[in-house]
């Protein structure tokens, strides 16, 4: 009969069951972020889905990525009602033109900022469905970390699996002492249900900090220069290629982001300019039409014989 | 043989008299604080919705109670500026790349908020601490409705709206958090468990 050390084979932890190395999804997720901030038009922002999608399916998880895909849009739909009714409620607290025109326009280009949601989120799925608290920790120990960030990320990462038992022993004692907690209780009773869950939680995690604190003591953990490592973890051939293609891919599209006109802008300085050319903007119009523009266009007509149309296109329907 | 003995007894790694500015106890209370203030946000966020006024609110009182707790507890400069690095390395990772933008600048809210607890008294002030808090979570914001216009600067409408929820998110930072703070600083202190050394 084996020992349970024989069970033991460094390649087969959980570290080591994804494909690429932790650090080159981390950085992926950051270059991924960083341009879909940049990219604001729809055509880019697909694209940039679309592509980060195909690095999502590789996890091979599809069930976790159909629950995941149907939670945002559920969660989109919720915020676009929330932001909508909130919209309304400011137009009648709050009424005047200013208000009504800036809300009237609440739903439009709602869809960019949620499109540009979506590559977070497959680059983020794809570190969660491969992350394993061995391989983030063992990640932490190659990057080398100073001691008083390593120290407080490797509790993080012990806490939080421990946190679930400790919210069922809260529970539990809170029945016993007859009360119960939920959603209705925080609303009706903030003050009551603060007291019966948040001071035990935290009188038990500073208990807790002082335990893993001695352990850590123990251990000496933090105080070697090179801390031992079971398996180090190295940059391979398709960790570079497949960052190399992140960054190509990337600045692709920022070239073509750049490459795309903003037709908006692009339509309304020319009239401005040309209004004022003509003089056909009158001192004050001039002010208006700084402030709001769209308003302007519409109300400023030429007057006087020799007045020149106020937009180019409109020359060639005069002659 | 003794030579050795002696090389072993004074390397640096098995060194019994090291000190370091954050002991081990402070920076296991900084490294749970932490990990308990997102899953508790987490938890509150997922039970009331993401942008429901009244989680928001009670969200944010929490957040602000458990790192008023935590400033309280360990009391030395720059426990807001590793609380934050700790947390935007973990935001990092559950939130993407995006949110590790915001790091220099969350940096720079944090070592203001430590100046202004050193200069109103130090740490044992809960009154500093209480003021340094509300300070952290003022530019905290400030930042976060910069990196929702980023987000969203296309409808300038929605980011109005965001902005009205951040602002409601400050008020329960003010009106739950700091008090409920206070109170449970009062209570740990009575209990032995935030020592007065």
């Amino acid at each position: 009969m084996p020992a349970l050390s024989a069970r033991f084979d460094p390649d087969s932890t959980a570290g080591n069951r994804d494909v690429l190395d932790i650090r080159t999804r981390l950085l992926i997720s950051l270059v991924v972020t960083s341009v879909t901030l940049y990219l604001s038009s729809n055509a880019t922002l697909a694209a940039m889905s679309a592509l980060t999608f195909i690095y999502l399916l590789q996890t091979r998880r599809y069930v976790v990525i159909v629950v995941a895909y149907l939670l945002m849009l559920l969660m989109t739909l919720l915020s676009l009602g929330i932001i909508y009714g909130s919209s309304r409620l400011f137009m009648m607290l709050l009424p005047g033109e200013g208000m009504s025109r800036m809300m009237s326009g609440v739903l439009d280009n709602f869809h960019t900022p949620f499109l540009r949601s979506i590559p977070s989120m497959n680059v983020l799925l794809a570190i969660g469905l491969n992350f394993s608290v061995q391989g983030f920790v063992g990640t932490m120990k190659s990057v080398r970390l100073p001691r008083f960030l390593f120290l407080p990320l490797l509790v993080f990462c012990r806490f939080v699996p421990e946190f679930v038992d400790v919210v069922r022993q809260l529970r539990d004692a809170v029945r016993m002492r007859g009360f119960s907690v939920g959603f209705g209780s925080a609303i009706l009773h903030p003050f009551q249900t603060i007291r019966l869950t948040v001071i035990p939680l935290i009188v038990r995690t500073l208990r807790m900090a002082d335990n893993l604190s001695i352990a850590a003591e123990m251990k000496r953990v933090g105080y070697a220069k090179k801390p031992t490592q079971l398996r180090t973890l190295r940059f391979r051939g398709l960790d570079f290629a497949v960052l190399a293609v992140t960054v190509l891919v990337s600045a692709a599209l920022c070239f073509w982001e750049a490459r795309i006109p903003k037709p908006k802008r692009m339509a309304r300085k020319p009239v401005r300019a040309e209004m004022r050319a003509s003089g056909t903007l009158a001192p004050t119009e001039i002010d208006h039409a700084d402030t709001h523009g769209r308003d302007a266009r519409q109300q400023v007509r030429p007057h006087g014989r020799d007045a020149r149309p106020a937009h180019p296109e409109n020359e060639g329907a005069s002659k | 043989m003794t030579k050795s003995l002696q090389k072993s007894q004074s390397s640096p790694s098995l060194h019994p008299t090291r000190r370091f500015y954050w002991d081990t106890e402070s920076l296991g209370v900084v490294g749970l604080f932490t990990a308990l203030s997102k899953v508790v946000s987490l938890m509150v966020a997922l039970l009331g919705g993401g942008m429901n006024p009244f989680t928001l609110f009670l969200k944010n009182g929490i957040a602000t109670a458990l790192l008023v707790v935590l400033v309280a507890r360990v009391r030395k400069f720059g426990t807001l500026a590793l609380y934050v690095l700790v947390g935007q390395i973990v935001s990092f990772l559950i939130a993407g790349g995006g949110m590790s933008m915001l790091l220099p600048s969350f940096l720079v809210a944090a070592l203001a908020s430590d100046a202004l607890i050193a200069a109103c008294g130090g740490y044992r002030r809960i009154g500093a601490v209480l003021a340094g808090v509300a300070l952290y979570d003022l530019l905290g914001r400030a930042i976060s409705l910069g990196y929702s216009f980023l987000h969203a600067r296309e409808n300038m409408a929605m980011v109005m709206v965001a902005g009205v929820f951040i602002v409601l998110g400050y008020l329960g930072c003010l009106v739950i958090g700091l008090p409920c703070g206070a109170k449970f600083v009062k209570e740990l202190r009575h209990a032995g468990i935030i020592r007065e050394v």
